[in-house]
């Protein structure tokens, strides 16, 4: 890691050049990654080295960043930063690392990644090969790629911040390949933990993989979705938090609102349904989305983004919250130190309402049931595809369902979510990575089942 | 210090004697970003960033990746020598040829250059403001030493402009546009503001109603912009180790038919619309220009070597076939005429979800979309949130003419480029 000599030599040089505001976030990161097809095929290490520094002249900013950490180097990054920002502002003092807020590890790490051999990774990958393979005779190959993450950050600002945090992840990825007389089909599905390799001796990734094999084999000769508009069910958990950070997730950060996006100005306004509470956490135990900072050194906290259907607030990064003139709100994330921050979602999940789960199947006419979706995008307008669904007739499922996707505006259709449950279901064990403007950022969505009365299906069938 | 790649040249001369073979990839990226806005900067990015992957065999070959660029090469090569170790089989990926490799195109802009550039653009924009408007110039190079005797440098610097804009009348009413090239004198900013204009004109009419319509086939003219959303991903369909491995809708069969006869795709180092070139692949090789499909015909699968972008934010630590400018070849016609032959039917401007809409064993897609109905060659009304289902192999046989307006768009970390012009297709399956 870069020595605290040099951190302070940037926001010096930083501040007498006359910035308003100066950040360093430095990070020392190593990965493990193995792969694996019924043997082992590669064992890759990988450093992530280098250092990142945001610097402002009022609401003007420039984010530099570089792997070349000669201190004369570093010195001639910030004053040509300084110089395109035109600072003209005096020098002003700062007290490095005044304040270092003490905050819990959210994730607790068992075993680290630097104690674990890579026999006990290959051991591991072994047993999920013979496991995968006798799931089903549609099983004609699989991929498995283990992956370990330790990364340690340091990231002190002109304020007098100075906080150090480590994030240690573990993740393993199945890439089933199945074929059989309906055709063939591969794609990919994580497991993944915000600790360490503790997190995969429990084998509970094992049901993971096993229910992806089988999806995977369903679909091949499941029917093709009906298109049309449609009622829709989600599952709880992930399906049921995925629909919310598409359909208006990332039209609350701030770098959508910045540009004039579909919720602004709208705090205090009724967007969603009644039933609807939805809420953003990043210091949730144990979840994929947590650490005990954001990537600008701001604890994670607990944001209420809708309540009862009214918009309360925003996901808040330091330069929306200049430029906005809103409070941060622990949302700064990025990727590594290649990427600026930008306000990110972390756990985001629907609060539980008062409905009865069953009922809601039962009460509907027509519609479908969806329980995976396999992914989506977000925007004025959002998409999910539903990677495994069922069709409802007359309060009753029926048979499951392929290729469908799911679209629609995120302002129109929260409006007509009228069923939400009583049961949360957290995603544990899982989670995936939510790619946006500051790099690829791990992220979990969860809630209770729930019900939109009307939703577009776009399907073959 | 001695130069990087100078430590590393040394150190594949002076292996220890348990490795084999070694070699090691050098990619540096200096890069400059801004943003203009109202006639200043608004925000900037800057950034010199080296990456090193180093390979090293004892029997089988291991890698390590660092961004440390002060570790001694000998250390980085015995670690990736340990990781050999564990592997169980003879894999080797070095490559035998021995050859040097010298190229430097394009120039870098100033700061000053670019902020002039950008506000330039801003002052020709008539009922337009700037959204965003990003102004970049970059330089990359590329260096590759191995034991064997590779030894290849090459650099390209270029400068690109990217910018969104909104008319002043009608929020919206939206326009883009991107333009690259080798220098900044290669930029007309006049022109730049005219074709994100010409853009936002294009997209929406708003003086339209939204017509509905009822699931079905349709004829279709799908934009040169959703052929690249969904080419982003499909051009997998024509690379050597998918075929290989059986994750490809098509075998490796020259002249299989892939594709209407209209259809020629290649593979280039280089393009007058891209500044940036690619004149090495990731390996070290000379990247030599690819026709992968003539007259409908797969003429040879996609061999490039490179290291793609991974969806997690992980380290693409893996040699595999990337492409470096992929694209559909233009046709003779505009995308009017296109347009006009249709006669009814739908003009796809806008598609949404570039990653998880196409399933590349299977070659299945479902891709929410939207655009325009058109009646007797005329647009008659909007349409949105649609799904366009079907199959990359059966898009590519219905396809009837292409039009002369290809464009280039930048994977992830500017990676690859991917382009296509506007096309004609028959009979797409459409669910409303």
């Amino acid at each position: 890691m870069i020595d605290d000599k040099r951190i302070k030599l940037i926001l010096t040089t930083a501040m007498n050049a006359g910035c308003s505001f100066a950040e360093v976030f430095a990070e020392d990161r190593d990965d493990v990654s193995l792969d694996f097809d019924c043997f082992l095929k590669s064992v890759s290490s990988m450093r992530t080295y280098g250092v990142g520094i945001y610097l402002f002249n009022g609401p003007k900013s420039i984010y530099l960043y570089s792997n070349n950490l000669d201190t004369t180097a570093l010195e001639q990054l910030v004053l040509q930063g300084a110089q395109t920002l035109k600072t003209t502002a005096k020098a002003t003092d700062f007290a490095f690392a005044s304040y270092s807020p003490v905050i819990e590890n959210p994730c607790p790490v068992k075993i680290y990644p630097s104690s674990c051999t890579n026999e006990d990774r290959i051991a591991l990958l072994r047993e999920a090969n013979s496991i995968a393979r006798e799931e089903t005779e549609s099983v004609k190959d699989i991929d498995l790629t283990y992956f370990d993450r330790d990364q340690r950050v340091v990231i002190a600002n002109s304020n007098g911040l100075y906080v150090q945090d480590r994030r240690v992840t573990t993740r393993i990825r199945f890439i089933p390949h199945i074929q059989n007389k309906y055709g063939a089909i591969s794609t990919f599905s994580d497991y993944c933990s915000p600790c360490g390799f503790e997190a995969l001796k429990d084998g509970k990734y094992i049901s993971t993989m096993q229910q992806s094999i089988l999806d995977l084999e369903a679909s091949l000769s499941a029917k093709k979705a009906p298109s049309g508009r449609k009622t829709v069910i989600m599952e709880g958990g992930s399906c049921t938090g995925t629909f919310f950070h598409e359909a208006c997730g990332h039209q609350l950060e701030t770098n959508a609102l910045v540009k004039g996006g579909l919720f602004w100005d709208k705090r205090g306004q009724m967007v969603a349904s009644e039933k609807v509470t939805l809420v953003d956490d990043g210091s949730m135990p144990y979840l994929y989305g947590s650490s005990r900072f954001d990537d600008e050194g701001h604890p994670r906290q607990k944001n209420i983004l809708i309540q009862n259907g009214i918009l309360k607030s925003y996901l808040v990064d330091r330069r929306g919250s200049i430029l906005l003139g809103l409070e941060q709100t622990g949302s700064g994330r990025r990727q590594d130190y290649a990427h600026a921050p930008a306000a990110r979602m972390s756990n985001t999940y629907l609060d539980v309402g008062t409905d009865d789960e069953d009922q809601m199947i039962r009460d509907t006419e027509d519609g479908i049931f969806v329980t995976s979706l396999g992914g989506g995008t977000g925007g004025d307008e959002f998409s999910l595809m539903a990677t495994v669904a069922f069709e409802i007739k007359d309060g009753q499922l029926g048979s499951r369902l392929k290729g469908a996707m799911l679209t629609g505006r995120g302002d129109q259709t929260m409006l007509k979510i009228d069923r939400v449950g009583k049961n949360m279901i957290f995603e544990q064990g899982g989670g995936s990575f939510c790619g946006a403007e500051s790099g690829f950022c791990a992220t979990t969505t969860s809630g209770p089942r729930m019900r939109i009365t009307d939703m577009l299906v776009g399907g073959e069938g | 210090m001695m130069d990087l790649f100078k430590r590393y040249q040394n150190a594949v001369g002076n292996l220890p004697s348990q490795i084999k073979e070694a070699e090691a990839n050098i990619e540096t990226i200096i890069r400059t970003d801004l943003w203009v806005k109202n006639g200043s900067l608004s925000r900037s990015q800057a950034f010199n960033q080296t990456k090193i992957y180093a390979y090293a065999t004892v029997n089988s070959t291991g890698m390590v990746y660092t961004e440390d660029t002060e570790e001694d090469p000998i250390s980085v090569f015995s670690r990736a020598a340990n990781n050999s170790l564990l592997l169980s089989s003879p894999k080797r990926i070095l490559r035998d040829e021995t050859h040097s490799l010298s190229t430097e195109e394009g120039k870098t802009a100033t700061v000053d250059e670019m902020e002039s550039l950008g506000c330039l653009i801003e002052s020709h924009l008539r009922f337009f403001e700037v959204v965003e408007l990003r102004v970049s110039t970059a330089f990359r190079r590329l260096q590759t030493v191995n034991s064997l005797g590779l030894d290849s440098q090459t650099t390209s610097s270029w400068v690109e402009v990217e910018m969104e804009i909104r008319s002043t009348e009608d929020s919206r009413i939206s326009g883009l546009a991107f333009s690259s090239a080798m220098t900044i004198d290669g930029l007309d900013a006049k022109i730049i503001a005219e074709k994100a204009m010409e853009n936002a004109k294009e997209n929406v009419i708003p003086s339209l109603s939204q017509v509905s319509l009822k699931s079905g086939k349709f004829n279709a003219v799908l934009s040169s912009q959703v052929m690249r959303n969904i080419f982003m991903t499909a051009w997998l369909e024509f690379s050597s180790r998918q075929m290989e491995k059986k994750g490809s809708l098509f075998k490796d069969v020259p002249s299989t038919q892939v594709g209407a006869s209209c259809i020629n795709i290649s593979n280039v180092p280089s393009h007058p619309l891209i500044g940036q070139t690619w004149r090495a692949d990731s390996a070290g090789q000379e990247v030599i220009a690819q026709t992968i499909v003539k007259n409908g015909l797969l003429n040879q699968s996609l061999k490039t070597l490179g290291r793609v972008a991974q969806m997690t934010g992980n380290i693409p630590i893996e040699l595999t076939t990337v492409p470096s400018l992929f694209f559909i070849e233009s046709g003779s016609q505009t995308e009017e005429a296109l347009i006009e032959k249709m006669g009814n039917g739908l003009l796809i401007t806008y598609s949404l979800d570039l990653f998880h809409s196409v399933n590349i064993a299977s070659g299945d897609f479902s891709i929410p979309c939207g655009g325009f109905w058109i009646s007797e060659g005329k647009k008659f009304g909007s349409v949105s949130q649609l799904t366009m289902v079907g199959n990359i192999g059966s898009l590519l046989q219905s396809i009837d003419s292409v039009a002369n307006n290809l464009g280039f768009d930048y994977f992830y970390f500017r990676t690859y480029c991917v382009g296509s012009p506007s096309v004609l297709a028959n009979c797409l399956s459409f669910s409303c």
